[in-house]
Order: structure tokens, then sequence, then C-alpha cells
């Protein structure tokens, strides 16, 4: 599957609905570790870390001024 | 790029009753279906669990089969001639390897269990013979006096290769092999794929089934939980100000009443105990509040609805037979109640959906005339529809005559004033082209004059008046049954026995405690609803107050960011939620229809946005609970036939005997018509001679149904690879299957079809 494991129909809706390149490749990232917490079972602290990890990769603050 | 996912081969080695090595190299998709042959007993399950196995570690294929179980049960994984053979203190090796391919990528997946034997233990059989003691505590079920070397480590492994590589590599430095394994074909998804009986026959009845189905194929689940971790993103860290963090106290406050957390966000519970079948089971708290609460009290309904009918199913089978009439009345009357509840439920959805969506024409009902008036007047001016000048124009043409009566053919004495009319009117008809003016409100007013306007008295009946009827109907006949069941209750406690009594008292207080279970539901929706409400106003009172503050700058943009994000995945969510479902709706539907030999029988097939599934038969009761075996099958397969399209996730399909409970009418139809669902897809049929090769019997329902085996139809109209596993009768490998390549023919000597073993 494209996007490491993310359906096509997700995708194809991503593509339709979501026109800003950052913002689509942030909820990919977000769908490919929501199915790994999703089979570990991970708590909410680590997926906060995560997301937290994305939102400064994607959009850092320098970026947005 | 494809993505496909096909099983390409699978290896066993001393796996179960599979002594030595086999291999099957499975049909690929130029090649058709896979069919493997095998009596009842001989590993037709263990196939199916051998894949398990290997993806997953566990084997639940077969539990309901009792030989299968009594095998399973009382047999090692390790193959048992293969254990007894092997010198003492020497490794024996059990392993099944799996090639795998999604799209143009390929895995080789493989477990392998390995232990050293010690003494082994054994026990007499009633039945003369001795067998093998097995450990019970352990997940591999491996003899007593053998110990496991490789357990939790280097057992399970993965290699993967990807398009224009040469060679496999071990995946273990990318990620754990189950996170992988969950990521090719995750375990969840195991009975969509791996059908055995059990998952056919229970599927209607467990509607979770098909809720899973749709929303975990299609990845729905993946929005919905990331949805909620998005959400708590959107609740800043504090210290930005005294206003701020005030409003975030308050929207976590509600964050937490929804998902029921305590102020450390763990997970808040109640000290109420859960309902619990036997009593023996360990003690479950509630959750306090919010969502999990209200799954936990929908799961403990559905747990007392299951109690419920099996306490209704006892009660007639307690042999009392002067209580026989009572009984049988009772029996009958919850069926009926039953059937009511469905079509109660059923008819109040048609009609609120109705309500919703209908009465706006009634409140417009002044408005949709006076724009009919407007529309006519502007016709009885001469204003036409674009449809009809164009119409008109291309009829002067071809008549040659216009309406004042002048020629409009071609005149060789008169060329260039004849060819100018019809170069105007072709002028005019082509100045159309791409014009609307008047045609859609034309098309609206003739809509709503004849559907509604003109026929206003029948548009209230058919669309209020006589669903409201069937539904008030439906309500007062199910209220009176209950009251009728109530009374034979009554009837049947007093009759002084015990057992009667205590379960006819169970079975008031569970539907007592469903009601008020529902009622609780009720109110934690609408609590759940205006904390929605509140926390959006409080959102947007928060990023005001952040966009203000020069110190909450980060703060502000992440949460503009995360809340950009939520609105994408909702937006998504919800189109996708209603897309997929009513794509499988359809589909199911439709492969229902024709692979249904009496399709006449039923009239319509829904899934309901809640997951609730009607299939209405001629009289329009749902009888999706009530199915035939054969019927229930076919409507699996076609439901799991239609997942596939509008998920986009396609996965292979291997059934377990599929065919032994349908008719000669259905057996026919799924020969013809399943080769032309699943032309390219993976199928592997695991089957038995009989229901594989033997003439279908008549049918007084169809008596000129052709007799021809299924295996013949299908190998009429799709190529077929055939594997044969035959048990041992004698020498050393009494007991042992072996799997071998085969073919299906005819055999003249006793004119009969059979899948014989190729030599």
């Amino acid at each position: 599957m494209q996007h490491a494991g993310i359906s096509d129909k997700i995708i194809g809706s991503l593509n339709k609905i979501v026109k800003d390149q950052k913002e689509f490749d942030m909820i990919i990232d977000l769908l490919k570790s929501e199915k790994t917490f999703g089979y570990k079972g991970d708590d909410d602290s680590k997926i906060k870390t995560q997301f937290q990890k994305y939102m400064d990769q994607h959009f850092p603050l320098e970026d947005e001024s | 790029m494809t993505n496909d996912i096909r099983i390409i081969s699978i290896e066993l080695e001393n796996y179960r009753q599979y002594y030595g090595e086999h291999k099957i190299k499975f049909s690929s998709s130029d090649e058709g279906f896979t069919v493997i042959t095998g009596k009842n007993g001989e590993g037709k399950s263990n196939l199916l669990n051998s894949i398990s196995w290997c993806f997953y570690h566990k084997e639940p294929h077969g539990r309901k089969d009792t030989q299968v179980s009594g095998q399973n049960e009382s047999l090692p994984v390790i193959n048992n001639r293969y254990i007894i053979e092997i010198d003492k203190e020497k490794i024996a090796t059990t392993s099944v390897k799996i090639q795998l391919s999604v799209g143009d990528t390929v895995y080789n997946i493989s477990r392998i269990l390995q232990v050293i034997k010690h003494r082994l233990e054994f026990i007499d059989l009633v039945q003369g013979g001795k067998s093998i003691r097995i450990t019970e505590h352990t997940i591999d079920k491996v003899p007593i006096g053998c110990e496991i070397i490789n357990e939790n480590k280097n057992d399970f492994v993965i290699m993967k290769r990807e398009k224009d590589q040469r060679d496999f590599h071990d995946t273990k430095s990318d990620a754990d092999p189950n996170v992988i394994m969950e990521e090719i074909l995750p375990e969840r998804l195991s009975k969509y794929f791996l059908l055995d009986g059990e998952f056919v026959e229970g599927i209607w009845k467990d509607l979770n089934l098909v809720q899973d189905g749709v929303e975990q194929i299609s990845q729905l689940h993946l929005l919905s939980s990331l949805k909620t971790h998005v959400n708590a993103m959107r609740i800043p860290s504090k210290g930005a100000g005294k206003d701020t963090d005030e409003l975030t106290a308050k929207i976590e406050r509600l964050y937490r009443y929804e998902k029921s957390l305590d102020d450390d966000g763990k997970p808040d519970l109640s000290d109420t105990i859960r309902w619990k079948v036997n009593l023996n089971e360990p003690d479950v708290k509630f959750h306090v509040s919010g969502k999990p609460r209200i799954k936990e009290l929908a799961a403990d309904i559905k747990k007392m609805q299951d109690r419920i009918r099996e306490i209704s199913n006892k009660i007639p089978n307690i042999s009392i037979p002067s209580l026989e009439m009572l009984k049988n009345r009772y029996e009958e009357i919850e069926k009926q109640i039953d059937e009511e509840k469905e079509n109660l439920s059923s008819h109040g959805k048609k009609y609120r959906y109705n309500l919703i969506t209908k009465s706006p024409y009634v409140f417009l009902k002044n408005a949709i005339e006076a724009s009919i008036k407007i529309i006519e007047e502007r016709i009885s001016l001469g204003e036409l529809p674009v449809r009809h000048r164009k119409q008109f124009a291309d009829d002067l043409l071809k008549r040659g005559t216009c309406v004042c009566g002048e020629n409009l053919r071609t005149n060789p004495n008169d060329n260039n004033t004849i060819n100018k009319r019809i170069q105007n009117i072709r002028e005019f008809r082509d100045s159309l082209a791409g014009k609307k003016d008047l045609d859609a409100a034309l098309d609206m007013r003739n809509n709503f004059k004849h559907n509604f306007v003109d026929d206003y008295n029948g548009f209230l009946k058919s669309n209020f008046g006589d669903l409201r009827t069937k539904f008030t109907n439906s309500e007062s006949k199910y209220e009176s049954l209950l009251k009728t069941w109530k009374g034979v209750k009554t009837q049947l406690k007093s009759t002084g026995n015990k057992e009667i009594k205590s379960l006819i008292d169970e079975q008031t207080y569970l539907q007592e405690l469903i009601q008020s279970n529902n009622e609780e539901i009720t109110n934690i929706q609408l609590e759940l609803s205006a904390n929605t409400k509140t926390q959006t106003n409080l959102r947007i009172q928060l990023e005001k107050g952040l966009k203000k503050n020069k110190k909450a700058r980060r703060l502000s943009h992440e949460l503009d960011v995360w809340a950009r994000i939520y609105s994408h995945l909702e937006t998504i969510h919800n189109e996708l939620t209603e897309d997929i479902r009513l794509g499988v709706e359809q589909n199911t539907w439709k492969n229902f229809q024709e692979l249904l030999s009496n399709p006449e029988e039923f009239k319509a097939f829904h899934i309901e946005p809640d997951y609730t599934v009607y299939l209405q038969d001629a009289h329009d009761m749902n009888k999706i609970r009530d199915l035939a075996a054969g019927q229930s099958l076919i409507l699996t397969l076609a439901f799991v036939v239609a997942l596939r399209e509008p998920t986009g996730y396609k996965f292979p399909i291997v059934i377990d005997s599929p065919l032994g409970k349908i008719d000669s009418s259905n057996k026919y139809n799924i020969g013809v018509h399943l080769p032309k669902y699943l032309k390219k897809e993976q199928l592997v049929l695991l089957v038995t001679d009989t229901e594989y090769t033997a003439y279908l019997p008549p049918d007084p329902g169809y008596p000129k149904l052709p007799n021809t085996p299924v295996g013949v139809l299908l190998q009429e109209r799709i190529p077929l690879k055939h594997f044969r596993i035959q048990k041992e009768k004698q020498g050393k490998n009494t007991g042992n299957s072996a799997i071998n390549d085969a073919e299906l023919t005819y055999d003249k000597e006793r004119k009969g079809w059979m899948v014989k073993t190729i030599v």
C-alpha cells in the first residue's frame, strides 16, 4: 500500500480535501503512527510526545512568521 | 501500483498432523482459484490454523468441529510421530513458512518452534493405545518433557524483498515483526479472510462483526482514534495567562468527563461493578463517565440480551410434560416479539427519516406553489425552455417547412434566400448550446407538480400517513405481545417449578437492567452533546485570548494547526463513513441477489448508520437473525466480497468447507457466479469431496437445474489449481496427512468426478 499501509480510499479523500502539502504530510505521519499506537496500545503521554514531534517537524514556529 | 495481497506459498514442517515437509504453491493471479480437498478431520482446518499460527501465533479454527477440537486439544503443535522418533536431548523443530506478496513487495514470514526433547510422558487411552501428555499452560501445546528453547526470541521472522531488489533482508531493524505483520495483514481482520464455519454462522448474529468489517478494513477506525488524539492536542499547556489558563482548565474538565479521566489523565473508574454472566468471572469496574462508560453499558446490554435469549431457549427445554402447552406459548410469543421488535425498529427508522427529509416540503408548500406559478407564467408568455427551443429548430430543419409555410429546403432557383433561412435557424439552434435558462426550473416544476402539489394528499399519505400507521400498528402489536408474554411468564412462575421461576426472575431482572442501562446511555449522550457545544465556545474564546497574548505565540500557532488538522479529519471521516457503508451495502445486496437461487425471497438489504443490518423479506420482515445456513453463507460471501471494493483493501480469501450446508440450487449459483466476482482475486477453497465433486442432488424447487458438480462448474469458468490432503491409514505414518498436487478428473469406472493425486 502507498504511504505505509494507509488505505487508498483515505489517501484519495486526503488528496481531495487537504490542499496544503504540509498539512497533508502531517496527517499521513499522524495516521502512520496511529496504526502503531493501535497495535501497541501506547499511553496518551507517549502519543502526545510523538504528535508534538510532528508539529515541530512540519510546522515550526519560525516558518509561520 | 497494486495493493493486492496474495499468499504465494506455504511450507509446513512437522506441524500438527503434517509429518516432515509439505509445500503448497498457491495459484498466481492468472491461475484462478486454489482448491484443496480433504476429508473431515484430515487437516483442512489445521491448514487454516497454520496460517493463523504463522502470522499471529494463534490457532482459532475448527474449535466447533469436534474431530479437530479433539485432536488439537490432545495433540501437540509438534507432529506426534516426529517427536516420538527424535532422539532424547536432541532439538526438534516445527515451522510454518509463508511467502506473501503485497503489490510488488514479497515477504517471507516464518514462525519456528524449537524444543529439546527430554523424557515424554504417555497416557493410556480408553479406546486402547497411548497418547502423549501435553502441557496446558503454554501458548504452544508441546509434549510434557519437552523444553521450549526459542520462546519469544527469534521464533518469528519477517524477511522482505522490494521491487527491483534481488535478495530478501530481515526487517528486524525496521520494526518488531509483530508490528510489521499488523501492517501487512492485521490480526483483527484475519476473520474476514480466513473464513471458517463458526464465523460464517455467527456474523449475522453478532453485528459488531459487520461494523468491525466495514470500519477496520477501510481503516475508518484509524481516523476515529486519530481524531480523538488530535482533539487532545487541542488543549494547550497552561502558563500563558490567568484568563487563558482558566479557559484551558474548563476545557480540560469537559475533556476528562468525555474520556472518563482523572486529574492525572489516568482512566477514572467507579466503584460500580459491571454485569457478568458467570459469578466466577473477576469483577470489572465501570468507567465513571463519558464515552468509555457508554461503551461499557452498551457491551453489557449486549451480553444481557444474549443471556435473555439463552434463558428463552432453556425454558421450553425443561422437561415438564404438564407445562408443554404453556412453554410452547412462551416460545411462540417470544419469537413473535423478536420479529415485531425488528419491524418496530425498521418502521420507526423510516418514519423518522421521512419526518426529517420530507417535512420541509410541507412547510414550504406555499413557496413551492408560488414558484410553480412564476415558472408557468413565464412559459405562458412564450419563454420556452432551451431543450424545447432546440427541439423546435431541429424539427423545422427536418421538416423542411417553416411554421409560416415558407420552404426550408434548398431551392436551386433561389438558393441564397432559402439557405439564409436555414442558416438562421441553425445559428439559432447552435446558440442554445450550453444554455440552461428555464430547463432546470421546469424540471423542478414538473417534479414538484406531479409528485407533490397535484397529489398533495397522496404525498402526505405515502410519506407520513402510511408509515405512521405501520409504525403505530407495530408499536401496539409489540406492546400487546409483551403484555401477553408477561402473562404467560406469570403463569409459568406460578406452576411451582423452581428452575423455571428462577430463570424467569433472572430474565425479568435483566430486562429491567437493560432499560436502566439504556436510560443512562441516553443521559450521558445528552450530557456529551451539551459538553461538545460548550467546548467549541470555550475553544473559540481561548484561541482569541491566546492570539492577543504575545507570550503565547507558539501555543496559538499550534492550536491553529491542530484545529485545521482536526477539521480535515472530521470532513474525511464523515465523507468516507457514509460512502463506504453505502458502498458495502449496495455491493452486498447486488452480490447476494446474484448468488442466491431464489432472490425474490428478499426485498432489500440495509446497513444502517449504527450498523444494524436489515434483510427484508417479501413481507417486510427482517430475516437477518433467522437465515438458513446456506443463506447465511451466501450473504457472508456477498459481504466479504463487497468489503473489498469500497474499502479498497484486497486481501486473500481462504474458506474452510464453504459448501457443505448449501442446497443444490445455491451451490449451482455459487459455481456459476463466484468466478465472476473474484476473477483476479485470490480465493482458496478448503473442501470435502462431497461438497466439491458430487453431482448436485435434484432440487424440487428447480426441476431443470443441471446436476453438474460445483468443481466442474468452477473449472468451466476459471482456471483451478488442485491439491489433495490425504491421511495415511497404514504403515509408520498412520494418522498423519500429506498434501499432494492433484487434478479434477472424470473417473469412467466410478462414473463420477474426483480430485485425484497427480502421481
